[in-house]
């Protein structure tokens, strides 16, 4: 039984007094509740998008020593809000000599193509829309039908910047859909399964028992997949097709208004999207430590709820985690060149993720699951993680020592200390 | 819902194919050919192959189209002067009409009216990747190696042939 | 609305149909090759009716070949189509008749 019918039978229990079973109006129920719940899906990337956007221009403006949106609400909160509301009112432009039904569909294309992801992302132990059987598969399809949408913009804004950005994404997209399928191939091989919840249950709560901490090959598969993804989703240091400083802005340089900002979600969607991927399929996704997922299936009543919602949280916080890795990486790494691009993808991590396969393939027949050298191959591979994040840690604590020591020589005065400073 | 899906996705993949045909730049001929291959997928998955219909996605809208559409935006430019004075009329019909003239003659059937539908006993996981991988690399493991034999001449023939000449090897 | 093997076998053969007809009348090398991958795409709707009908997967791995000989068949298509059209300018059926005379 899934979180909805659960949800609808507890209302009808606790609000009408009725036995779901034989209540004639349990379909009524039941049908308002994943309405419901479908508005939240469709509604979530929107006030993701938002609030998110600001705190990336924030942080933007921080690592590029300037302050950012400050004006709407008490420091710039509200601005997403203002900025949809700009875009709402703007004129719906179509350029004459465009190819009118091209670019009139193309946003809901990308659109559609981002949200079809949405289906089988699991957000927790029993909140996934659809199990499929083919989960990971459908995920790699459904986002690249994007392709086609940019290309469709591309071509029918008849526009040369646009041309070139969506002929760029589209080679960009293809060529990196290779390393991240492979990548995830180390993770369905492992998880002898391609549907999503399954990957989800063949992992565990606590860290050694996430695939990234599995083996040193996962670990680099990890690695790998967010490099491809971050890629796929256009985002600095391989946003190419958006280079302002040598195409304007790529494929959506034509569109105005709504359809405009319709670019812009599926953009957060798709990093959402990615960010959940490496969530799910590395580390661990809604997995809570300690409880295992029979056991939160075996409870009842509002105890299974809570436990659902503990789970949704847990995947929740783990995938906002790598969206903030994301920005990061997009306001301290500069844009590669087209041919480094291409190089990067097809020289070095096709290789290298193709060895990944072979070398999890090679363990998994030499290192059987359980036995003494998988449990200290999975704590060495979690003392690594550790080193990792105390070594990047510590990192940006001397830089922002070295920050704080410069901002009180030239000031005479300390730095408004943790860590993004505000005007 | 089968029979849903079977009309929805009969419905796309005709009306796809037959705008495919009778449009007259490449581009919404290739659009057109997208909508088409959704249709089939959709398809594949009323026939309970949902495997062969995710992959019908991946390959045929997601790479396939993708190289098409590359590859029309880098020969034709941003004008497309396709087919232009000849008579567009007959193009659409010449289309319309056989398939037309086949719905015609079957019609009395079509309605489903006597009709067998499909036998409903089916062997458990049916058409999931798993039972199609135990016969790909089973049964079948021989047209499997060979098939990438195919793919692997498809790369270098397609290397060679898009290179430019001075660069290669042997010459 | 219940749907048999009869059904899909019109479908495909409709649409076989339309991919052949476009391949005929159309002159662009381009939408040609799309046409070819219209039939390509009714064979394998055949194949995979066939394979509801008769319960067995052999016909969903004839349809995976298929797949892969249609990814081979347009990679060096379009190449070859790149190549005549760095030499001709053109992609029109028509303008390829040197070996007629």
């Amino acid at each position: 039984m899934n979180i909805i019918q659960h949800v609808a039978n507890l209302l009808i229990r606790s609000v009408f007094h009725a036995d779901p079973a034989s209540w004639p109006w349990t379909w009524l129920v039941q049908a308002v509740v994943i309405g419901i719940a479908a508005f939240l899906a469709f509604a979530f990337v929107a006030i993701f998008a938002g609030p998110v956007s600001w705190i990336e221009r924030r942080i933007a403006g921080r690592i590029q020593s300037r302050i950012g949106p400050n004006r709407v609400g008490p420091q710039g909160v509200l601005q997403w809000l203002a900025d949809g509301v700009k875009c709402w009112l703007k004129e719906d432009l179509v350029p004459a000599a465009a190819d009118r039904p091209l670019f009139l569909a193309a946003p809901y294309l990308v659109f559609t193509g981002m949200f079809g992801a949405f289906v089988v992302l699991p957000f927790g132990a029993q909140v996934v829309a659809a199990d499929l059987n083919v989960g990971i598969l459908y995920l790699l399809a459904i986002t690249s039908l994007v392709v086609v949408g940019l290309l469709m913009a591309g071509w029918g804004s008849n526009s040369k910047w646009a041309l070139f950005g969506g002929v760029r994404s589209a080679a960009q997209l293809v060529s990196y859909e290779v390393p991240s399928a492979f990548s995830l191939l180390c993770v369905v091989l492992l998880a002898g399964t391609l549907s999503t919840q399954g990957i989800v249950a063949a992992q565990g709560g606590w860290p050694w028992d996430w695939f990234i901490f599995r083996n040193p090959f996962m670990f680099a598969a990890f690695f790998l997949y967010f490099t491809a993804a971050i890629a796929e989703g256009n985002r600095t240091p391989f946003d190419l097709p958006e280079a302002e400083s040598e195409i304007v802005a790529g494929y959506n340089i034509e569109y105005s208004g709504m359809r405009f900002l319709f670019f812009l979600f599926a953009e957060w969607a798709n990093i959402w999207i990615m960010a959940a991927i490496s969530a799910f399929a590395f580390l661990g996704g809604w997995q809570i430590p300690g409880i295992a997922p029979e056991q939160i299936a075996a409870t009842k009543g509002w105890e299974f709820v809570g436990w659902q919602a503990l789970s949704w949280t847990i995947f929740l916080v783990k995938a906002t985690f790598l969206v903030f890795v994301v920005i990061q990486i997009r306001w301290t790494l500069p844009r590669l060149r087209v041919d480094q691009l291409m190089i990067t993808c097809w020289k070095y991590l096709v290789p290298l993720s193709m060895l990944m396969v072979l070398g999890v393939l090679v363990l998994l027949a030499l290192v059987p699951e359980g036995g003494g050298a998988d449990t200290i191959l999975r704590g060495a591979m979690v003392g690594l993680g550790l080193a990792v994040v105390l070594v990047s840690a510590l990192r940006v604590r001397r830089t922002f020592r070295v920050d704080r020591e410069h901002y009180r020589e030239m000031e005479g005065r300390d730095l408004w200390y943790p860590p993004y400073r505000l005007p | 819902m089968e029979g849903f899906l079977f009309y929805l996705g009969g419905a796309m993949m005709l009306l796809g194919g037959v705008a495919m045909v009778a449009s007259r730049s490449a581009v919404s001929a290739a659009c057109w050919l997208v909508l088409s291959f959704l249709g089939s997928a959709a398809l594949f998955a009323a026939l309970q192959a949902p495997f062969l219909a995710v992959l019908q996605i991946l390959v045929y809208a997601g790479a396939i189209m993708v190289l098409f559409l590359f590859v029309i935006m880098m020969l034709e430019g941003p004008v497309m002067p396709a087919e232009a004075g000849r008579p567009k009329f007959w193009i659409p019909a010449g289309a319309l009409v056989p398939a037309a003239i086949i719905l015609v003659a079957t019609a009395r059937w079509v309605p489903g009216a006597g009709l067998p539908g499909f036998p409903g006993d089916l062997p458990p996981g049916f058409g999931q990747p798993v039972r199609v991988a135990q016969l790909l690399l089973g049964e079948y493991l021989l047209a499997f190696e060979l098939i990438s034999i195919v793919l692997v001449v498809a790369i270098i023939g397609a290397l060679a042939l898009g290179s430019n000449e001075r660069t290669l090897p042997w010459k | 609305m219940e749907v048999g093997l009869t059904h899909y076998l019109l479908l495909a053969a409709a649409v076989f149909l339309v991919g052949m007809v476009g391949f005929i009348v159309r002159r662009n090398t381009l939408i040609m090759l799309m046409c070819v991958e219209l039939m390509l795409s009714a064979a394998n709707l055949v194949f995979v009716a066939f394979s509801r009908e008769l319960g067995d997967e052999a016909g969903h791995v004839f349809v995976l070949m298929n797949f892969a000989v249609a990814a081979a068949e347009v990679a060096i298509g379009l190449a070859i189509l790149m190549e005549i059209f760095r030499r001709r300018r053109s992609v029109d059926a028509d303008d390829l008749n040197t070996l007629m005379e």
